[in-house]
């Protein structure tokens, strides 16, 4: 068995490789795949080097912005970028998308800002040529243009009743078939796993990303698993088809819904059914649920006031000024936090309508096994929409801690009523520690993708199961 | 070698083939004659377990192709009308890959001598298949058998469309194996080449086997009376 | 029209009907455009709804203003509220103007960057950079993926649709056998091959003009002055787009290629054209003219004066910037007074004056880009063909530029509104709440039919050379 289907994958890559077609396509492949993770790593690297430059940059202006009242540093704030991941010059995922710099500053969260696609012309909208999008579009094409004629050209040449003589049971050819299609593909990929392995040795030295080994041997996995789904897809059409031409449409058709038509309508579906609230809606909200309170019956002035009670009690005193503290400065934290709290509140409804809408996609992988591996790999490769939250609520982690040490900074060495008599120095400034980030470990972010993984496991299990199945069934058409 | 027993073929009401009984023997060559649609295709087909037979049994070497299948499949060989080959490989390419599915891998130096032996011109050995006229694919089918050690040899008007020098060859070919003990079952439109070569012969008609004798016992003259005289009714 | 034609579009039209799954294929199309108008539309009708919500707001806004005037002043609030809307000291930060980008009607039907840029700001007399970088909210999964509106539907599932309706023109014909019985004909097989293409461009061209009229009709009025050239203008453009898609085919079918090779070659081109040159050139682009947003993030920042307690500091800043401002230079008599706050508007005002530069140099980095880009659109007709669409319902780069510079003057006359009244001391008067600044966006309509006119013609010109192809090669090569 194993010996007979070593000879049909042989004979099948003799035949493969004497058509030009084949040829062409491989060549057009490896040189697609080579511009894109060249184009990946001349991004990544730019990049890299104008954050880590701005990073500096933003790290000495804050500790060289001078002498001055603790509240005006809140206010002078800070920048943060995303950084770079060193896989995302394989998957460039969302990064096109999602903005790269962040102000951070006292009483207020800004949005990201700068999405790279706001600099690009709307061709930017028919994307970006990475080495993921070669292996999730691009050579499900190719498998599809190897495999159509699988059984339809031995059908249609008549050696099928000839294979089938030789005592060559049908889960013999289908197999023979599925290692010779996928031997081909890998021996196309292999140069790349090389340069792969052999750039990570040579660059990493991010901290950003945690246990890059570990993701790109499950990329690995997940994509192996996804060409594997596509070959045997391919193979089990090809095998009900009647003629070869019938056999190219079908997956052709199959193609193009799974790759492009049912990922965007599902994006849009999320869109219609999911509305997301407009900027100046959802800052508006904020805005009147910490004046009027959350629960809309405790003002400001009346959170104040009892906050002035709450610590003239503690301290046992009549008057603010004999607090020995600077309540200016509780008072200020105070508002910060009841901000942050309403914050929250509404940034956890706009994630969870991000959520809803991305839940769609992510349902949508058992109608098209593209979306569950396009979401895992952008998962690993760290230029998802989890991750980009993830890096937004460290960085507004990083701005409360900020905030906060001024603002206790100025509760504890300032006096009630002055605000220009006190200033403070790079001691405090040097206090907050440099912002750094680092992605969620493999195994939280594919906590995440769970759909996905079993959306792909089952896509795998039922190729499996058609093709067994079939092939029982199937009797030797004459 | 090849035995069918009461075999019967039914494909909703209409009956291919009515309870075929049928022995050939190693050494023997059996022709079966008739029109098209007469059940001689339907009978190749069964022995080779293509179609699953509705009533009855074909055996080869004792055993049931539709239960032995892999192994009765080993022992026999298969030559349909048009033989065809995979076009992008070489003769001796396509030979090579069809013996090693029936696990019989051997040396190149031996297949190209069973091709030559067969009758295949040297210079079209390595040539790429599509270059191949029909009686020469036929030739390559020769060699696979001879390759295989086939016991039994199923042959599906085998030389339809070979011109008279092409289908002389074969019959030469197949006789050769006859020597060599091969049981041979070959359909055929073609009486001279029946009487020439075969050692038993059988008329068909609706599926039903009509006659069945021995070569020698008829001349050419009262074989083709029969089978005409069959035809008409 | 010659008897031959007619006979030859006669059977067309019976094998057309008489095949099912053509008829499905194009119903479904049918549906899907439908779907994208109204998918589109619904994504506008969101937009225009936000920007009536902020519009409420702002008149609200302003109305509380007015309304202070005449309220006794009873409570600290209102007090507090007269004075905002009075002493342009709190004024000229506090009043939030409104500069809209309306979208035009038939962004529904080609939605472009419209979900990338915001198209409304609210505008203070505060640095301008401050307010000019905040992003709307939006998916970045659903930003990738695009959106499905009628311009996806036109540029992307109409070739599908062509090349599944006349892939086999030829090669079916040869593979059904009847291709000997055509060739003893005494017409010519590019006559015959002609005219069933261009029965089957009619069928095709003809369902997309008709779901393209019913979205412009049903997005707005095309006899308004500022729809009908835009309507004209698409429909022009889908008659070519089409036509350019039915030349590819037409020079794929002239080489004779069996069915499989000829879909294959199909498919191939519709990816190369959809995906891979794009995508390529996309990277490259990115690449070579790279564009580095990090030093601009920092002049969003909002800052004082070093040393806020130092009048002198404070004049220092008023003067330079009077040096700059000549028709406010008269009022440094009174610096004296309120030069706290005169510091602050100063500075603001300034800063943005420093930064300029930089943003100059930004926005001039990105459209050197973008015209590498657009040069390049020669050699893809599909991307030039979306770059017209979004230009003809204005929702390209280039209107979101003309925004952004609209919203620069208008910050401008914002800020001079109130700096004029902050720096000679007066107040702000009931009366002049009828002559406050309000926004327009100047465009030039002229340079707009011309970038339409020129993107219509690379694609005509492409379209005439692959015909030219499909003309010679047909006769030539022998099937």
């Amino acid at each position: 068995m194993i010996n007979s289907i070593l000879l049909i994958a042989k004979k099948e890559i003799v035949i493969a490789l004497r058509q030009n077609l084949i040829r062409i396509l491989a060549v057009v492949i490896m040189v697609l795949l080579g511009v894109a993770l060249y184009a990946g790593y001349v991004a990544y690297d730019q990049q890299k080097y104008s954050i880590n430059n701005a990073e500096e940059r933003e790290r000495e202006e804050w500790l060289g912005q001078g002498d001055k009242h603790p509240h005006i540093a809140a206010h002078y704030g800070t920048f943060v970028f995303k950084p770079k991941t060193i896989l995302s010059l394989f998957d460039f995922g969302l990064d096109t998308f999602t903005g790269t710099s962040i102000y951070l500053e006292a009483h207020y969260q800004h949005e990201s800002m700068f999405r790279p696609a706001q600099d690009h012309s709307s061709m930017i909208r028919f994307g970006e040529l990475s080495a993921a999008l070669v292996l999730q579009i691009l050579i499900p094409l190719l498998l599809i243009f190897l495999a159509f004629p699988a059984f339809t050209s031995e059908k249609e040449n008549g050696t099928l009743r000839l294979l089938i003589s030789q005592g060559v049971s049908y889960t013999t050819i289908i197999w023979g078939k599925i290692v010779a299609y996928i031997s081909m593909v890998f021996v196309i990929l292999a140069p790349f796993f090389m340069i792969t392995i052999i750039g990570y040795a040579v660059l990493e030295n991010s901290s950003t990303i945690p246990d890059t080994i570990l993701r790109i041997l499950l990329l690995l996995a997940i994509y192996i698993l996804y060409l594997f789904i596509f070959v045997s897809l391919s193979v089990w059409v090809s095998m009900k088809s009647s003629t070869s031409r019938n056999a190219l449409l079908t997956l052709l058709t199959a193609w193009i819904l799974f790759t492009i038509i049912i990922p965007k309508t599902t994006a849009n579906l999320g869109e219609s059914l999911y509305p997301l609230p407009s900027m100046k809606i959802y800052r508006e909200a904020i805005q009147k649920d910490i004046t009027d309170g959350l629960d809309g019956k405790s003002h400001m002035r009346l959170r104040g006031k009892q906050l002035k009670e709450e610590y003239l009690q503690r301290y046992d005193v009549d008057s603010i000024h004999k607090i020995p503290l600077n309540f200016e400065g509780i008072r200020m934290q105070a508002g910060e936090d009841y901000g942050n709290m309403v914050y929250d509140v509404h940034w956890k409804r706009l994630k969870e309508l991000f959520n809803k809408q991305n839940h769609i996609s992510s349902l949508s992988s058992f109608i098209t096994p593209y979306l569950a591996v396009r979401n895992l790999s952008m998962g690993l490769a760290a230029t998802d929409l989890y991750t980009s939250i993830h890096f937004q609520k460290k960085t507004e982690k990083y701005r409360r801690e900020l905030i906060r040490k001024m603002n206790m900074d100025m509760a504890h060495n300032s006096r009630y009523g002055e605000f220009y008599e006190y200033t403070a120095n790079k001691k405090l400034w040097e206090t907050v520690e440099k912002f750094t980030y680092q992605t969620m470990t493999a195994s939280e972010i594919l906590s995440l993708y769970s759909i996905e993984i079993i959306s792909l496991c089952f896509w795998a299990g039922l190729v499996l199961f058609l093709l067994n199945y079939s092939s029982r069934k199937m009797k030797p058409v004459l | 070698m090849l035995e069918a027993i009461d075999l019967t073929k039914k494909y909703g009401d209409f009956t291919a083939l009515k309870s075929l009984n049928l022995t050939i023997k190693e050494g023997e060559i059996f022709c079966l004659l008739g029109a098209n649609g007469a059940g001689k295709s339907t009978t190749i087909n069964l022995f080779l377990n293509f179609i699953e037979a509705t009533k009855g049994s074909a055996t080869i070497n004792n055993l049931d192709v539709a239960k032995y299948a892999k192994e009765t499949k080993e022992l026999l060989s298969y030559i349909p009308e048009n033989l065809m080959l995979y076009k992008n490989l070489s003769g001796l390419e396509n030979l090579s890959f069809f013996c090693g599915l029936g696990g019989k891998t051997q040396h190149k130096d031996e297949l190209e001598n069973l091709l030559e032996e067969s009758g295949l011109q040297v210079d079209f050995i390595q040539k790429r298949v599509s270059s191949y006229s029909k009686g020469m694919r036929q030739k390559v089918g020769i060699a696979l058998a001879r390759a295989r050690g086939a016991k039994v040899l199923l042959l599906d008007e085998p030389t339809s469309g070979l011109d008279p020098k092409a289908s002389n060859e074969f019959s030469e070919l197949l006789l050769d194996m006859k020597e060599k003990g091969v049981a041979t079952l070959m359909t055929t439109h073609d009486l001279f080449r029946a009487k020439d070569t075969g050692t038993h012969i059988g008329i068909m008609k609706e599926g039903v086997l009509l006659e069945k004798f021995e070569t020698q016992q008829v001349s050419f003259q009262d074989l083709e009376k029969m089978y005409l005289k069959h035809m008409h009714n | 029209m010659s008897s031959v034609t007619r006979t030859l579009i006669h059977y067309e039209w019976i094998s057309f009907i008489r095949n099912r799954f053509q008829i499905i294929m194009l119903g479904c199309i049918f549906l899907l455009g439908i779907y994208a108008i109204y998918y589109g539309q619904s994504e506008i009708r969101v937009q225009r709804e936000t920007i009536k919500d902020v519009l409420e707001i702002e008149k609200e806004e302003f109305h509380q203003y007015q309304a202070s005037f005449k309220e006794e002043l009873a409570s600290v609030g209102e007090k507090r509220k007269l004075e905002i809307a009075s002493d342009p000291s709190y004024a000229w930060h506090r009043h939030g103007y409104h500069a809209i980008l309306h979208p035009h009607d038939y962004a529904a039907l080609a939605i472009g960057q419209c979900d990338l840029h915001p198209y409304y700001y609210r505008l203070t007399g505060m640095s301008l950079h401050y307010q000019l970088f905040e992003n709307e909210i939006a998916n970045p999964v659903k930003l990738y993926v695009g959106n499905f509106d009628l311009s996806f539907v036109l540029i992307y599932l109409f070739p599908l649709l062509i090349i599944a309706f006349t892939y086999g023109l030829y090669s079916g014909e040869k593979e059904k056998g009847v291709l000997p019985l055509l060739h003893i004909q005494t017409v010519s097989l590019r006559k015959i091959i002609g005219v069933r293409l261009a029965f089957y461009f009619c069928l095709i061209t003809g369902i997309a003009v008709l779901i393209s009229s019913i979205g412009l009709v049903t997005s707005g009025s095309i006899m308004t002055s500022e729809n009908y050239l835009a309507a004209l203008f698409w429909i022009l453009g889908v008659i070519l787009y089409n036509a350019f898609w039915f030349a590819i085919v037409f020079s794929i079918v002239s080489f004779k290629m069996n069915s499989s090779s000829t879909a294959i070659c199909a498919a191939g081109i519709w990816l190369l054209f959809l995906t891979i040159i794009p995508a390529l050139l996309n990277v490259w682009i990115t690449a070579s003219y790279p564009i580095d947003s990090t030093p601009l993030a920092e002049i969003t920042r909002r800052t004082s004066l070093e040393n806020e307690e130092d009048e002198n500091e404070a004049k220092v800043v008023i003067q330079e910037f009077l040096e700059h401002n000549p028709h406010l230079r008269g009022s440094d008599s009174l610096i004296k007074n309120n030069t706290l706050a005169k510091a602050y508007a100063a500075l603001t005002s300034l800063k943005d004056l420093h930064h300029k530069k930089d943003v100059l140099q930004y926005t001039n980095q990105v459209h050197q880009r973008n015209q590498k880009a657009a040069s390049l659109h020669w050699i893809n007709p599909a991307v030039n063909m979306q770059e017209i669409f979004i230009q003809i319902a204005k929702t390209d780069l280039n209107t979101y530029h003309q925004f952004h510079s609209a919203i620069e003057s208008f910050h401008h006359t914002i800020s001079d509104f109130y700096f004029q009244k902050l720096f000679w001391d007066q107040s702000i008067e009931p009366e002049d709440y009828s002559k406050l600044p309000s926004f327009t966006m100047k465009t030039d309509e002229v340079q707009w039919q011309n970038l339409i006119v020129s993107g219509m013609t690379k694609v005509g010109v492409v379209t005439l050379l692959f015909f030219i192809l499909g003309f010679i090669t047909i006769e030539k090569r022998k099937g």
